[in-house]
């Protein structure tokens, strides 16, 4: 019986209706090879197919800390993986910490999903453990990279996320980013995405905030809209402001990665769906069971996308919002 | 330690004494200052406001004016410093490329642009360490060597930052000079910071210094601007306070001006006038003192008014005083001198009014003298004035009249005097006076000179007998004219030389007596005058204690006549002083007075009045007897004056009695007098007196006095006083 339930839920999670009211489920659009390192996964199981059975090994689930972005993938993980996913909290105390770590290494037949840079920080430490870690930006900052530990990006679909910008904005063709040092395998697959949609993404990369403001307004003269990645090296909250304002002033169009940024004057924000990373997560696992690495590209990407629309912003770039879209609209 | 306890102790009681001192000299000075200050200040109201308008204004734009410059000087620091904060921030964003790209081309574009500023002196780029330069831009013509490069301690408190709040260093230079310096930061979130992204996120920074910049603003021009500006406005301010000032004058001057109302009534007021009355303006401050003064001139006026009827009138009688009454007879005088005409002076003396006192009390002798004043006051002329002189003396101005109208007044006044009763005790008193009337016709004498006159005439009608007047014909000599030694001097003459003039008045007898009684009159000689009555020479005697002497002389004198006429059907009345009855050795004289001239003492009688021996019962009692038995006899003068009983007769053995002359001059239509008359001769009759009748007037009376047994009556009618005895 209980078996029986928790089928249900996974189906019914990849029929999306685990998504709120205000996440698009878009279909899966084919990702684009260019140039990239990165080794899309199999398309992820169609709505009302089979779920296998998972093996019952173990997963301990490591999370960085108790915020809502890293406690929902958890909670979303054991709703996928039943009893055989067990949450793992760090805390402030390292000894703890060292502990629960400790544990984790001396038990066998276990996976690991790292949840948040900490967690995948202290996975390093697990040894010989096939380690997914989610949540985290800056992974090849941390070297977090080795065969037995891979990813599951924390952005959400770029494909759709520059389909739908360009259904919003069908007059869009250049857009900037600047992006800190190391986010490169991560820049070829938006630059595909974005040329999907018949977009060109110009991209400068910074080390200091000082330099992103300066690249900003250098590259605002080339671009009509940017794309805010959430990279903590680079970024400031006065930046952001000043950006923002900029942009405001200067009528760009900004997509952002925080509903809360739609309130400096961003036109859209792209955030990712919990349930969306934690199943790429077990369909990492379930591909990595039984095998010495975990096999595929050291990322996969997410395939959903939690749209929200700038109604103000929209009307002061003069957007026409498609029918369809409207319910994604509304004031900041 | 007690040696440095009483050191302490010594050392506290100095401070002490120190500080007593020096308070105590700032006391002094503070009330020297305030002295001066107060002998300084003006004695005007207005002008006094005015200073005080005139030092606030001062004060004030002082202070106004401080207060601007002070705040002036903090806009313009405070001005330079946002300025300074702004030029942070521009050269900070300028700079990025330097710290960004190296790009040198983009630090050209960025210096570029500062050069359009020619506040900013110099800019510079430090690195992290904040010693070495990285770029910098210098103002042609400026003159920063005196900014040293940072200072440890300037980096030091730029790197340290809390709250993630930028220090900025301000350092105050000269000539309007300011060098700002900042730390240049690099920002970024935490790692995982944006997973939990939220605009309120406090802290979740990371920040590095990854330079500094140095700006040094020259603001002279700024601040030399809004001095200038300030030095017009200082100068708008004091031509206001200017204008402010003369209109405030007039504002003062005007609303003050109520007050210069009050000038006129208070001057009038100062100078004594109190027929003054303060105008109301409507003015509610100075209504109210205008008031305040006119109850005040209200009340002096009732108090001058109740002073002056204090000072013009006699308390008891309520007539005149005195001095108002001397005041309007001066202006009478310079009238008369003026306009001519004649008035009288009246002069009045009440008759033994001191037997009143004497026998019934001042009390009595006050209402007597109350009721007096009423009878004078029925009988004048309203515009003539009546005053009481002194005691039981009056006078009274007669406008207008001439002797004789002033004759028949005073006979008018006699006569009503005589009709007057006084009720004192149940008894029925006689009061009369004498009355001395001079006629004011001559502007050369004075107020006193007319005094004198009268109180000559009033003399005289009181030594020819009393109740009567007599006008002064300036024979008359004042008594009062010689005060001094002369009198002395004079009277001494007379004693010494002998040089008293005896007159002789004869008493009649009525009842066929062989006797000639003659009443011996004293005179004296004067150059003037020819010769001077005893109302004239008599008080100075007294006065000057010579009354003995010359009674003695008088008798002695006497004596010889008697001698000379060596006639013993003749006697002669001499009337005796006082000061003779007070002589121890009266017996012994009159011994040898006798013997000397041999006559007998039987032609003798000395009169004593009757208010003396109502004194002196006790030595008269001893004195007369001796004095009878060696012959000498005695009359009691003005007998009935005071209505005294007649029991003093039988300690007093005198021999005659003469009846006052109040009981005698209407004894022909009086029958009271007719009665008391009767009465007295009846008891003299028992007591073997006989009764001599002074101031017998006419026939009528003499023949009425005889039917009432009278011996003797004596008067003008029956002769008047002559310088030669008839016998």
């Amino acid at each position: 019986m209980a078996m029986l339930g928790k089928m249900l839920i996974l189906t019914m999670s990849f029929l999306g209706l685990g998504c709120v009211q205000s996440q698009l489920q878009v279909s899966p659009i084919p990702e684009s090879v260019h140039q990239s390192n990165v080794v899309p996964l199999p398309p992820a199981p169609e709505p009302g197919a089979t779920v296998k059975k998972i093996p019952a090994l173990q997963v301990a689930i490591l999370v960085s800390e108790n915020l809502p972005a890293y406690s929902g993938v958890a909670n979303d993980l054991t709703k996928l993986l039943g009893r055989r996913g067990s949450i793992h909290y760090l805390t402030s105390s390292q000894l703890e910490n060292q502990k629960i770590i400790s544990r984790l290494s001396s038990e066998n037949n276990l996976q690991v999903v790292a949840i948040g840079l900490a967690a995948s920080v202290a996975a390093k430490s697990i040894g010989n453990k096939q380690v997914i870690f989610c949540q985290v930006y800056n992974y090849q900052h941390s070297g977090l990279l080795t065969p037995k530990r891979k990813g599951v990006s924390m952005l959400p679909s770029l494909n759709k996320s520059f389909t739908i910008w360009h259904e919003l904005a069908p007059d869009i063709r250049d857009i900037g980013v600047i992006i800190g040092p190391g986010l490169k395998e991560m820049i070829h697959a938006a630059e595909d995405a974005a040329y999907a949609s018949g977009i060109k993404l110009h991209v400068v990369t910074v080390n200091t905030d000082k330099e992103y403001l300066y690249a900003y307004k250098k590259l605002s003269k080339k671009v009509q809209g940017f794309w805010l990645l959430p990279d903590n090296r680079i970024l400031s909250e006065k930046i952001l402001r000043d950006i923002m304002t900029f942009s405001v002033r200067n009528s760009k169009q900004v997509a952002v990665f925080s509903d809360e940024l739609l309130k400096l004057g961003g036109l859209f924000s792209f955030s990712s769906d919990t349930m969306d990373i934690a199943q790429q997560v077990v369909t990492r696992l379930e591909q990595s069971q039984f095998k010495e690495d975990v096999p595929g590209p050291d990322m996969t990407y997410l395939v959903k996308v939690n749209l929200r629309i700038n109604l103000v912003m929209a009307n002061k770039l003069n957007l026409k919002i498609p029918a369809s879209y409207n319910k994604y609209a509304k004031a900041p | 330690m007690e040696s440095i306890r009483s050191g302490r102790k010594y050392s506290a009681r100095n401070m002490r004494r120190r500080f007593h001192i020096a308070s105590r000299k700032s006391s002094r000075f503070i009330s020297l200052v305030k002295q001066r200050l107060k002998n300084r200040l003006p004695k005007s109201l207005a002008r006094r406001i005015m200073l005080l308008q005139f030092v606030w204004a001062i004060a004030v734009y002082l202070l106004v004016i401080s207060a601007l410059w002070l705040a002036t000087s903090l806009v313009i620091e405070s001005n330079v410093r946002d300025h300074g904060e702004g030029w942070i921030a521009k050269l900070d964003e300028l700079g990025i490329p330097i710290y960004a790209s190296d790009d040198a081309a983009q630090l050209a574009d960025a210096i570029a642009y500062v050069h359009n500023f020619s506040e900013v002196m110099h800019a510079k780029y430090y690195d992290a360490s904040g010693k070495k330069i990285i770029a910098g831009y210098t103002h042609k013509n400026a003159d920063v060597s005196d900014y040293s490069p940072l200072s440890e301690h300037t980096i030091a408190k730029l790197k340290n930052s809390t709250d993630h709040i930028k220090p900025i260093v301000f350092e105050k230079g000269e000539h309007f000079q300011m060098r700002i310096s900042a730390p240049i930061w690099i920002q970024s979130f935490e790692n995982d910071g944006m997973i939990s992204f939220s605009l309120q996120g406090k802290g979740g920074e990371k920040i590095e210094t990854i330079g500094f910049i140095e700006v040094v603003i020259d603001y002279s021009a700024t601040s030399a601007k809004l001095y200038r500006n300030l030095s017009y406005a200082s100068l708008l301010i004091a031509a206001m306070m200017i204008v402010a000032a003369y209109v405030g004058r007039k504002m003062v001057s005007w609303a003050l001006s109520p007050l210069s109302y009050l000038e006129q009534p208070l001057t009038r007021l100062s100078k004594g006038e109190t027929d003054v009355t303060v105008q109301m303006t409507g003015d509610e401050e100075v209504d109210r003192i205008g008031i305040a003064l006119n109850t005040t001139i209200s009340a002096l006026n009732e108090r001058d008014d109740s002073l002056r009827r204090l000072a013009n009138h006699d308390a008891l009688t309520g007539l005149l005083s005195r001095k108002y009454f001397v005041d309007q007879l001066e202006k009478e005088i310079v009238r008369i001198n003026t306009v001519g005409g004649t008035s009288a002076l009246f002069f009045f003396d009440l008759d033994r009014f001191k037997n009143i006192n004497d026998n019934y009390g001042h009390a009595a002798g006050d209402r007597l003298l109350i009721q007096i004043a009423k009878q004078l006051g029925k009988r004048i002329r309203d515009r003539d004035l009546v005053a009481r002189f002194g005691g039981d003396e009056f006078t009274l101005l007669a406008y207008n009249v001439n002797a004789k109208k002033a004759q028949d007044i005073a006979e008018s006044l006699i006569q009503l005097m005589r009709e007057f009763v006084f009720y004192e005790s149940g008894d029925m008193i006689k009061v009369y006076f004498s009355i001395g009337i001079t006629i004011i016709d001559d502007g050369m004498l004075n107020s006193h000179d007319y005094l004198k006159e009268a109180d000559a005439a009033v003399h005289e009608a009181k030594r020819q007998g009393r109740n009567d007047f007599r006008l002064y014909k300036r024979t008359f000599v004042d008594n009062n004219e010689e005060k001094g030694d002369g009198w002395h001097d004079r009277l001494q003459d007379v004693i010494l030389n002998d040089k008293m003039i005896c007159y002789f008045q004869t008493v009649v007898g009525l009842k066929n007596q062989p006797q000639q009684l003659h009443e011996v009159l004293m005179r004296i000689p004067d150059l003037k005058y020819g010769i001077l009555m005893p109302g004239a020479f008599m008080p100075a005697a007294e006065r000057f204690g010579l009354m003995a002497a010359l009674d003695l002389k008088m008798i002695a004198r006497a004596a010889k006549i008697l001698h000379e006429q060596a006639n013993d059907k003749l006697v002669l009345m001499l009337n005796l002083s006082e000061q003779l009855m007070a002589e121890k050795n009266l017996l012994s004289f009159l011994e040898g007075v006798i013997r000397d001239n041999h006559v007998s003492p039987g032609q003798i009688i000395f009169e004593l009045s009757e208010s003396y021996v109502l004194h002196n019962i006790d030595r008269l009692c001893n004195l007369i007897p001796d004095l009878s038995l060696m012959g000498f006899r005695f009359a009691v003068d003005n007998f009935a004056a005071g209505l005294g009983s007649f029991n003093y007769l039988k300690q007093v053995p005198v021999h005659f009695i003469k009846l006052d002359s109040a009981l005698i001059e209407q004894i022909a239509g009086d029958r009271i007098d007719q009665i008391t008359v009767r009465a007295i001769v009846e008891i003299a009759a028992s007591l073997n007196l006989q009764t001599i009748a002074k101031f017998a007037t006419d026939q009528e009376s003499i023949a009425m006095l005889k039917s009432l047994g009278i011996d003797y009556v004596q008067g003008n009618s029956t002769g008047e006083p002559l310088q030669q005895l008839s016998v």
